[in-house]
């Protein structure tokens, strides 16, 4: 069934422009994006057991490479999206010598510390704009009329991309090593896994797709500043949406992304108060419902089928 | 001289942020786990302590300790009502707990209390300062490093001579086998979560006395407390205090170099620390 | 008197331990034999409640089944673990102070542990950590003794000791043998030892009891079947 039921839903998606209005399609950009990097998020976490707290600092990387390369090189910023990917990943591969020594609450808080010094140095640095942002020179070369259409297919490609990229992988060889060093490392090596290696390739390809989330989202707003690149809320919305979502699962962080959204826009509460609700969200379902939505959905078709879990 | 100064400047700034340290590696150390929500009960405890002040205007000694307990009771309630449902093999559950907690204290002082920045008035001696041979030291910090100090000897002495700290450091070394000792580790664990809470919170009023805050400054103050027991590694409360002091002068004299610079060079030694020596400068070697 | 029926063990999903009864007067020791992973740390982690079993446990009476593991050791039961355990960074004294903190009365101290063991006197402000495994082992029993123990539940008491410790440790134990009303459960490796010390025996295999009798009544060639899983034929 869902052989046909997801070209469909896709194409519907594809046709959402034309049915929508701009508000409504600027939102839809903003909740494509959120899933392109909760998916990126779900894969390090979730699938490969990497807790980062620090993924702000890769989408705000993103997203400062596609400006300064279009800025400087006239590269055409669709373009410039997958250079921004690779940029983040590049800052991975950096990284990955320093934080892979440390596990768990090291290695999140570590990455939280990077990004931070990452906002520091953009917000000094007169070649990034400094603290006051910098604007997409490169708009002028893009069509106005269809710059929010093209914002939002391009949203769109990656979160339907990330999702396809992320399920293909869980479904490889690579897919069961990283499962396999999550769940044991010990029996994992035994076996032959090796987790440097695995671990390298799933951090890189996370922050890859984090970087391009970030260039899209930067692309359709037209300007970046450090504090709105490296803001923790985007870290706090990836880590919840996912959650309530259901961590470790490939719908997860699209049933949180939706939930997040609807919620948002139908309580139009301040911003504290929404962020305290997803905080307040988040702590009830690792205590209650530890698989989320998913766990929740898979529960209540288990029931009606009586045959055991889907998927 | 003005690097001496510096220098003093940095050993008692450095005292403060042992404090946030301290109780960090004090549950890291029994649990094993981190409490992301760490610099929200600091931050949360100073802004406690402004509500009373607004309410009966109580002077600084009588305040920090009724603070003290209740943040002790908070974290106590935190533990036994949720972590401890978590705890288990998997470190991931407890680290998203506490990062929910975090997001949830942060707005909720922030709807409370609204995102002004505010400080703590420390009375008559908070301009008052003394010389010491030409170097003018603050009254305030030195009462800061003095209750520091204090704090860490107590914590030393109730953790090596008392049965309570016998208990905490074997609960620590093996949490199965202690329950066979009659010991429950989850109340040990509330323990332990309060005290961190209570040692988090004289660090956050402590703080207000000297600087204003706003409820966004928790997160700051949880990176603070990580780079302490980084920098100075696990395994003994005087590493806390090491990580403390060598972070504070580090940040006195990147605000010498650099006004600007902010926490920038204290990241930047935790990441050489991490690259060089892992386990930190007093630390022993971590089993994970 | 400690009464143990129908108790079943599990590890998650896995079944560890079938069906054991047993009943031991005060006083007496019970040895239980089996080859590796036949179940005997299995049956003292359900005495102590460390696992989750079926079945009941009865101490003198009152019901320990659901007792948490903390509140059983208040009853009197007392473990020297497998692997021994130690409060790595505790002194030796400190580690046998633990064992007292369930704080029942009874003739077990410092000083008598001491007496017992004489190297812990001299060893007392040691890390326990850094102890040979013959003195881990006493401190372990030492402190499974300060807590004035009604059954004390021995784990594999001379693996991986040199045999004079061995034959040391032993020694101490067959010094405990009735001398009070305290029941014990030893699992040893060296059975013909395990019987020597010992009133009752107990064999498992596979998690099922597959023999038991008087100590000093066994035959040796049926209790070798038994322990191999050979049939009786």
């Amino acid at each position: 069934m869902s052989r046909f039921l997801i070209p469909l839903l896709v194409l519907i998606l594809c046709a959402m422009p034309f049915m929508l209005g701009r508000g409504m399609l600027f939102l839809g950009t903003e909740i494509l994006v959120i899933i392109a990097m909760a998916q990126a998020w779900n894969l390090l976490a979730g699938y490969g057991g990497l807790l980062s707290l620090g993924h702000h600092g890769f989408i705000g990387i993103g997203g400062y490479a596609l400006f300064i390369v279009t800025r400087d090189t006239g590269l055409h910023p669709y373009l410039a999206i997958p250079f921004a990917g690779f940029v983040s990943a590049g800052l991975a591969l950096f990284l990955a010598p320093i934080l892979f020594r440390l596990r768990d609450v090291y290695f999140a808080v570590g990455l939280w510390v990077s990004a931070e010094i990452l906002r520091i140095v953009v917000m000094r640095v007169d070649f990034t704009g400094n603290v006051n942002g910098m604007p997409l020179t490169a708009a002028r070369n893009l069509n106005r009329e269809w710059m929010g259409t093209n914002a939002y297919w391009l949203a769109l490609a990656l979160a339907v991309g990330v999702t396809f990229v992320v399920w293909l992988m869980m479904r490889s060889s690579f897919g069961l090593r990283l499962q396999a060093l999550r769940d044991d490392e010990v029996a994992a090596r035994s076996i032959g896994v090796a987790p440097k290696q695995v671990r390298l390739i799933v951090f890189m390809v996370s922050a890859g797709f984090a970087g391009m989330a970030g260039a899209v989202h930067f692309l359709s707003s037209l300007f970046i500043t450090p504090v709105a690149a490296f803001d923790m809320t985007w870290m706090v919305t990836l880590v919840f949406v996912t959650i309530i979502g259901g961590i470790g699962r490939l719908h997860g962080p699209i049933l949180g992304a939706v939930l997040y959204f609807a919620l948002r826009e139908f309580l139009g509460f301040s911003s504290s108060w929404y962020l305290f609700a997803l905080g307040a969200a988040g702590v009830l379902i690792i205590l209650f419902f530890p698989r989320g939505l998913a766990g929740l959905l898979d529960t209540i078709i288990a029931k009606f089928t009586k045959k055991g879990t889907a998927s | 001289m003005i690097w001496v100064e510096t220098l003093l400047n940095g050993l008692m700034l450095g005292g403060l942020y042992a404090l946030f340290g301290l109780g960090l590696s004090l549950i890291f150390g029994v649990m094993k786990i981190a409490n992301i929500a760490h610099g929200e009960l600091a931050i949360g405890g100073a802004f406690l302590a402004f509500t009373v002040v607004g309410v009966v205007p109580v002077p600084l000694v009588i305040l920090l300790p009724v603070i003290a307990v209740l943040m002790f009771g908070l974290g106590y309630a935190l533990q036994s009502a949720m972590i401890n449902r978590v705890l288990g093999d998997d470190p991931i559950p407890p680290l998203l707990l506490t990062f929910g907690l975090s997001i949830l204290l942060q707005n909720l002082l922030v709807e409370l209390y609204g995102a002004n920045s505010r400080s703590l008035d420390p009375g008559s001696f908070g301009v008052a300062g003394i010389d010491l041979g030409g170097l003018s030291v603050g009254l305030l910090p030195l009462m800061t490093l003095l209750i520091t100090i204090t704090l860490f000897v107590a914590l030393q002495w109730m953790l090596s001579r008392t049965s309570f700290g016998r208990t905490i450091r074997a609960t620590s070394d093996d949490p199965e086998i202690v329950a066979m000792m009659g010991v429950d580790r989850r109340h040990i664990f509330a323990l332990v979560m309060g005290l961190s809470a209570l040692l988090a919170a004289v660090a956050g009023m402590l703080l207000a006395t000297r600087t204003s805050i706003t409820p966004f400054s928790g997160a700051e103050r949880l990176l603070i407390a990580f780079e302490v027991i980084v920098i100075g590694g696990l395994g003994s409360i005087w590493a806390s205090l090491l990580g403390g002091l060598v972070l504070g002068v580090v940040h006195a004299i990147g605000f010498r170099l650099d006004p600007a610079s902010g926490l920038l060079y204290g990241h930047i030694l935790l990441l050489i620390i991490l690259l060089v020596r892992p386990e930190g400068l007093a630390g022993k070697r971590r089993t994970r | 008197m400690l009464e143990v029926s129908a108790l079943d063990a599990f590890y998650g999903d896995f079944h560890a331990l079938f069906d054991v009864s047993f009943a031991l007067n005060p006083g007496e020791t019970l040895a239980v034999v089996g080859a590796n992973g036949a179940g005997k740390s299995s049956l003292l982690g359900a005495i102590c409640g460390l696992v989750t079993t079926r079945g009941e446990v009865r101490l003198n009476g009152k019901n320990l089944t659901n007792l948490s593991t903390p509140a059983r050791a208040k009853a009197g039961i007392a473990l020297s673990p497998e692997g021994r355990r130690m409060f790595t960074s505790l002194s030796v004294r400190e580690n046998l102070l633990m064992g007292a903190r369930v704080g029942r009365k009874g003739p077990w101290d410092l000083s008598s542990v001491g007496a017992l063991f004489p190297i812990l006197e001299e060893f007392a402000d040691r890390p326990a950590g850094l102890l040979s495994g013959g003195q881990q082992q006493m401190v372990a029993i030492g402190r499974a003794l300060m807590a004035n123990p009604v059954v004390l539940l021995l784990d594999e008491v001379s693996l991986g000791l040199a045999p004079v410790i061995a034959e040391e440790v032993h020694a101490a134990l067959a010094k405990l043998r009735g001398t009070s009303e305290m029941m014990t459960l030893i699992v040893e490796q060296d059975v013909r030892r395990a019987l020597g010390g010992s009133d009752h025996y107990l064999c498992l295999l596979e998690g099922r009891d597959v023999m038991n009798g008087l100590s000093n009544a066994v035959d040796f060639d049926a209790l070798s079947r038994a322990y191999f899983g050979e049939s009786a034929a």
